[in-house]
């Protein structure tokens, strides 16, 4: 496996297991609707094995976590006084 | 004004949906404004088709499921598609409430003369607890995002345009986010999920 094929399968391995240890944080009691989609709605549970899948259902995870973890780094944050 | 009302109910998110567009029937009803509720086996496309004929109405609120071409009613029968019924919202300022509606069918029906439309771009989520299945105005998870929502036709019902109900729409999913991150919430968990609904959210 070449060096650069490595590293991409180790970031998304990586991201795979962000997300998957967001999700085990939420309680146990969540379900998540998911319109459009074949099952409609989904246990966190189901929702690892989907992330871990990496099948359309994971992918958006994935894509809605990141878009989170992104958007803290664009945060304006809280001014801190003098 | 009348308002035309969309809320079938025939699995768990129509559920949810249903209970939470309970809130705008009854607004509107408090404001004394005629609402067109086709709830549960009542939304279906020979009626609701009929009623868009009729032009009983100048605001239209779908719920249901949906595709990038299409919105559905009762049993995920399709209520209007491109092509079929999108040219019946002409003049309406329309707000559906189902997953890429804004996508393909969105465009199409302001091609076709809607005065203003409020849709999504990708599949809309919600998490929600399921213990509160039964009582769906009580879940605390869901609730935060179906009230941002909700916000769009609540500003329509209230005369507001589709790009100024879409703007309230916005600066409530900002007061939720702020309340989570900044109260001492052990719910920022629903945060990306704000976020998400938020940023797919478009409005033409």
């Amino acid at each position: 496996m070449e060096p650069d094929q490595k590293s991409q399968d180790q970031k998304s391995e990586d991201l795979v297991n962000l997300v998957v240890a967001r999700l085990e944080s939420m309680p146990a009691n969540i379900s998540v609707s998911i319109g459009g989609s074949d099952k409609g709605s989904y246990t966190i549970k189901e929702l690892v094995e989907r992330v871990k899948k990496q099948d359309e259902i994971g992918q958006k995870m994935i894509e809605m976590q990141l878009n989170y973890i992104r958007s803290l780094g664009k945060s304006p944050g809280i001014p801190i006084r003098a | 004004m009348t308002v035309l009302i969309t809320r079938p109910q025939h699995d768990k998110a129509t559920h949810y949906l249903f209970h939470w567009t309970g809130e705008i029937v009854r607004d509107a009803a408090r404001r004394g404004i005629k609402c067109v509720d086709l709830a549960k086996g009542k939304a279906k496309k020979a009626a609701v088709q009929s009623y868009l004929k009729k032009n009983v109405s100048e605001v239209v609120i779908i719920n249901g499921h949906g595709s990038a071409d299409c919105f559905c009613g009762h049993d995920d029968e399709v209520l209007i598609s491109i092509g079929d019924g999108d040219d019946l919202l002409k003049g309406k300022t329309v707000f559906v409430r189902a997953c890429e509606s804004g996508a393909l069918l969105g465009t199409e029906i302001m091609r076709k003369g809607a005065k203003g439309f409020v849709g999504y771009l990708q599949p809309y989520m919600f998490p929600f607890q399921e213990e509160h299945v039964h009582t769906p105005l009580q879940d605390e998870y869901a609730g935060p995002i179906l009230e941002c929502s909700n916000q769009i036709a609540l500003s329509m019902v209230k005369g507001r345009s589709a790009s100024e109900a879409h703007q309230d729409s916005l600066t409530k999913y900002e007061e939720k986010i702020d309340e989570l991150l900044l109260g001492d919430s052990t719910m920022t968990s629903l945060i990306p999920f704000l976020q998400w609904n938020r940023d797919i959210q478009i409005a033409y």
